[in-house]
């Protein structure tokens, strides 16, 4: 197990590295943060001293090696847009992306994994064919068009919810349902195909073949056998908590992280967005950490690692 | 109230951003007329917010429209004749020697902080702590407004003076245009950092900051001890709306009352509202080509030259303005007033001519790069896709070119060809934008170096620093015949254009420039 625990954590460290090399290397070759938060009219001293207070005008090399070293040490550099430490803006903005992104994985989860099951369990019924057509909806019509789609219908239409901005629970109602609907249906869908594979396998007829009741055979065989599609599946999901409603925040006018992060990649503000990406490299890592932890629990195989004929 | 269910739109007006339309047209009141429920709100949408309120950290379009309502100048302008200049902070002025301007303040403005306006605030705030000193936080991005200013001196307890390095003709346009606000000294000082002064700065404008939170909302309060008349509205809130589709949808709901950046192809859908419409039109902005002429095909006069006659700007702003913008003649205003030139020949629609000075020229059809943005301007890429056709009709092979941020069209040099742009008209004269921008200290030369013409800039020197009038015209008369035909630096397509969707009960009227003003007197 430790084995396991030290190779999972090492590739985790490296992965994140990967992640802040690359949106360093592409931020700074892509744009200079001084011209783009200036303006092409500022005149050359206006840029020249910006360039200047926040290091642009040292060499690439230089400019990592600090970076890297400032992130070593915790300091993961201010914002160029609004001068305060890059963290600190983008922790005032988790808690309106979380609350977005926390009811919407509940409805992912509480609507789309039972969907799948109660789908997978009456397979070529009417309740099945209801749901996968459901799905495949949920799961093709991009978030921008059920966005504007609901907010027509309940805001411009009916009046019972208001179109966007951040004032209070109402607010969140349609961006919360428009997050959760696509997520649920790809749940719906991953479920529903793991436990249909599942329940054609050889120890589920010997299981209902001994007598074992079928309710049984479904909690006690099928289901934790389905789980480890649907809980990478789940993982992911936690893995985007942070930074995984870009689009619905700029529809929703919501001011999250995501529309900080889209902000911040077209002004090149640096620190911000390298800031984000760690964050959402790090969630994502651990999501896919507990993943791999729990893929352990799920299947003892795993627990074994490598070691051969362990099964 | 009652809700009427109405049929929903077609999937491609929602995809188009019109989805407001489909409700809006028989939308009932959700709102009770201003006048009526005595509004103590005005919500705007606006897709982006600015970055700060301190006018010499930001030069941009949306700090315009929000700090205007912040700050007052010495001298302001009325936008609503043609920006005639006005008192405002001083009620008279007058120039005791040619490089000295003295002027009287008016007694009893109060700033937001309730101090007394004197002329010691005056001072500090073109002083050095601010913007004088090469290390005051304000000094770089207020150069090209404040750089012909030597020194401000209190000369009274209302009454400074301003003295120029050199004779300027401008320097009551200087005092009454961008980065000629007045701060409130002791708030200045008394601000725990200066990031912290430039998001909540204390002017004495009609609105006070409340609440800033960038790339989300603006919430100004109502300056009741204003000069100018308590504000008819109690709190501005300027909210970040990204996408038109939502701000189409926050104004038929009632959740905005007056959204920004309404492209023409949307007016129909706000015509449809109940109690709603579309107002603005042509600001002082002129959107323009820039040609790099050191690019080996441009480096022909003759090709810019091409590029400038090819094109039908009429056809342009019919098409795609539905002919709500204007075309100037030339690089040009009419609020230049004596130096606007109405019969000035600007370059007109001659593709016949085009295409006898692309044969002339040699021209193997060789590609021209042309970089845009996607959508910064208002139907830019459809501008773009009509000029390239226009060009190809007479010979001209020039490709797009979309780049995602503003800085990314104009640097590197490789590659630049042609770029759109648009140039602010800052003070009502043509040294506030020609000058400003293709002048020898302008970004053209000194930044982006595409162009540069030693005549160009004699006369521009002669426009910066003569007080003869007929002299100046005469310099401005030269700079737009060489800009336009005998080195052409790029070419005029037609004003910019700013439309707002508002409710009709809202008496607010915008001016011809990005300004919003939300002063009692612009409030019906």
């Amino acid at each position: 197990m430790l084995r396991f625990a030290t190779l999972r954590l090492g590739r985790a460290a490296i992965t994140i590295a990967l992640v802040v090399t690359f949106a360093f290397v592409v931020l700074r070759l892509s744009g200079d943060p001084a011209l783009i938060i200036l303006g092409p009219e500022a005149p050359p001293e206006a840029i020249a001293a910006f360039r200047k207070s926040w290091g642009l005008d040292a060499s690439i090399f230089v400019q990592y090696v600090d970076y890297f070293g400032a992130i070593l040490r915790g300091d993961l550099g201010r914002s160029m847009r609004d001068g305060r430490p890059a963290i600190l803006l983008v922790a005032e903005r988790i808690p309106a992306t979380l609350a977005l992104t926390l009811p919407a994985l509940a409805i992912k989860i509480g609507i789309g994994v039972p969907a799948g099951i109660y789908a997978a369990l009456h397979r070529g019924g009417p309740v099945d064919r209801l749901v996968m057509m459901l799905a495949v909806a949920g799961f093709t019509v991009p978030s921008f068009v059920l966005g504007l789609t609901l907010v027509l219908i309940f805001s411009v239409q009916l009046g019972w919810l208001p179109s966007g901005g951040q004032e209070s629970w109402r607010h969140a109602i349609l961006p919360v349902v428009t997050l959760g609907t696509g997520g649920a249906a790809i749940l719906a869908r991953f479920t529903r195909s793991a436990m249909l594979e599942v329940l054609g396998q050889p120890y589920i007829r010997t299981a209902s073949a001994k007598g074992v009741a079928w309710r049984a055979v479904v909690t006690g065989h099928a289901l934790p056998n389905a789980a480890i599609p649907t809980v990478t599946m789940v993982g992911f999901m936690v893995g985007s908590l942070i930074a995984g409603a870009v689009v619905v925040e700029s529809v929703f006018s919501w001011p999250g992280v995501g529309r900080l992060l889209v902000v911040a990649v077209a002004n090149r503000d640096l620190a911000v967005v390298q800031c984000i990406l760690l964050l959402v490299a790090g969630t994502m890592v651990a999501s896919n950490l507990i993943v791999d932890f729990l893929y352990g629990l799920l299947d003892p195989r795993l627990r074994a690692g490598g070691r051969a004929g362990a099964h | 109230m009652t809700h009427i269910p109405r049929p929903l739109p077609s999937r491609r007006a929602v995809l188009a951003g019109a989805g407001a339309l489909a409700g809006a047209a028989t939308l009932p009141e959700a709102i009770p007329p201003a006048a009526a429920q005595g509004r103590r709100r005005i919500t705007i949408a606006m897709p982006v917010g600015p970055r700060v309120l301190e006018p010499v950290r930001e030069v941009s379009n949306v700090i315009f429209r929000t700090a205007y309502n912040v700050f007052d100048t010495l001298i302001a302008v009325d936008f609503r004749d043609n920006a005639r200049l006005k008192p405002g902070l001083a009620t008279a002025w007058r120039r005791s020697e040619p490089r000295v301007l003295e002027l009287d303040l008016r007694p009893g403005v109060r700033f937001h902080n309730g101090d007394l306006l004197s002329a010691e605030d005056v001072a500090f705030s073109f002083g050095a702590e601010r913007v004088a000193d090469p290390k005051a936080p304000g000094h770089a991005l207020s150069r090209p407004f404040l750089g012909t200013i030597e020194r401000v001196e209190a000369i009274g307890p209302l009454q400074v003076r301003v003295v120029t390095t050199a004779p300027d003709p401008l320097i009551e346009q200087r005092l009454a245009g961008w980065a000629g606000q007045i701060v409130s000294k002791r708030a200045f000082l008394a601000a725990p950092s200066f990031e912290a002064w430039e998001k909540a700065p204390v002017g004495t404008g009609p609105f006070a900051v409340q609440d800033f939170r960038l790339d989300d909302r603006l919430v100004l309060k109502a300056h009741d001890a204003y000069f100018g008349g308590a504000p008819l509205v109690q709190e501005l809130v300027f909210r970040v709306v990204p996408e038109l589709a939502s701000r189409l949808n926050a104004l038929a709901t009632g959740e905005a009352d007056i959204i920004t950046e309404v492209s023409p192809d949307q007016f129909a859908t706000i015509e449809a509202m109940a109690g709603r419409e579309i107002v603005g039109g042509p600001i002082q902005n002129i959107r323009v080509l820039a040609f790099d002429k050191t690019h080996p095909v441009l480096a022909d006069l003759r090709i810019r030259q091409a590029l400038a006659l090819a094109i039908d700007r009429k056809a342009i702003v019919e098409a795609l303005y539905g002919g709500r913008t204007t075309i100037p003649p030339g690089h040009q205003n009419p609020a230049y007033g004596p130096l606007f030139m109405p019969d000035y020949p600007a370059p007109g629609f001659d593709p016949e001519r085009a295409r006898a000075l692309v044969r002339a020229a040699g021209y193997k059809g060789e590609p021209i790069p042309y970089r845009i943005l996607p959508n910064y301007y208002t139907l830019q890429l459809q501008t773009a896709q009509l000029l390239v056709e226009m060009w190809r009709q007479v010979g001209l092979n020039v490709e797009m070119i979309v780049r995602e941020n503003p800085a990314a069209i104009t640097v590197p040099a490789e590659g630049r060809g042609i770029r759109d742009w648009s140039n602010t008209i800052f003070w009502n004269d043509p040294a506030g934008v020609l000058s400003r921008l293709f002048g020898p200290n302008g970004p053209v030369q000194r930044v982006t170096k595409e162009w540069s013409n030693e005549e160009f800039n004699r006369h521009a020197g002669v426009l910066a620093t003569s007080l003869d009038p007929a002299e100046r015209r005469a310099a401005f008369r030269r700079m737009l015949e060489i800009w336009d035909h005998e080195d052409p630096a790029g070419t005029v397509l037609h004003d910019l254009t700013m439309f707002y969707g508002k409710r009709k009960d809202i008496a607010w009227q915008p001016y011809p420039i990005e300004y919003m003003d939300f002063r009692a007197a612009n409030m019906g």
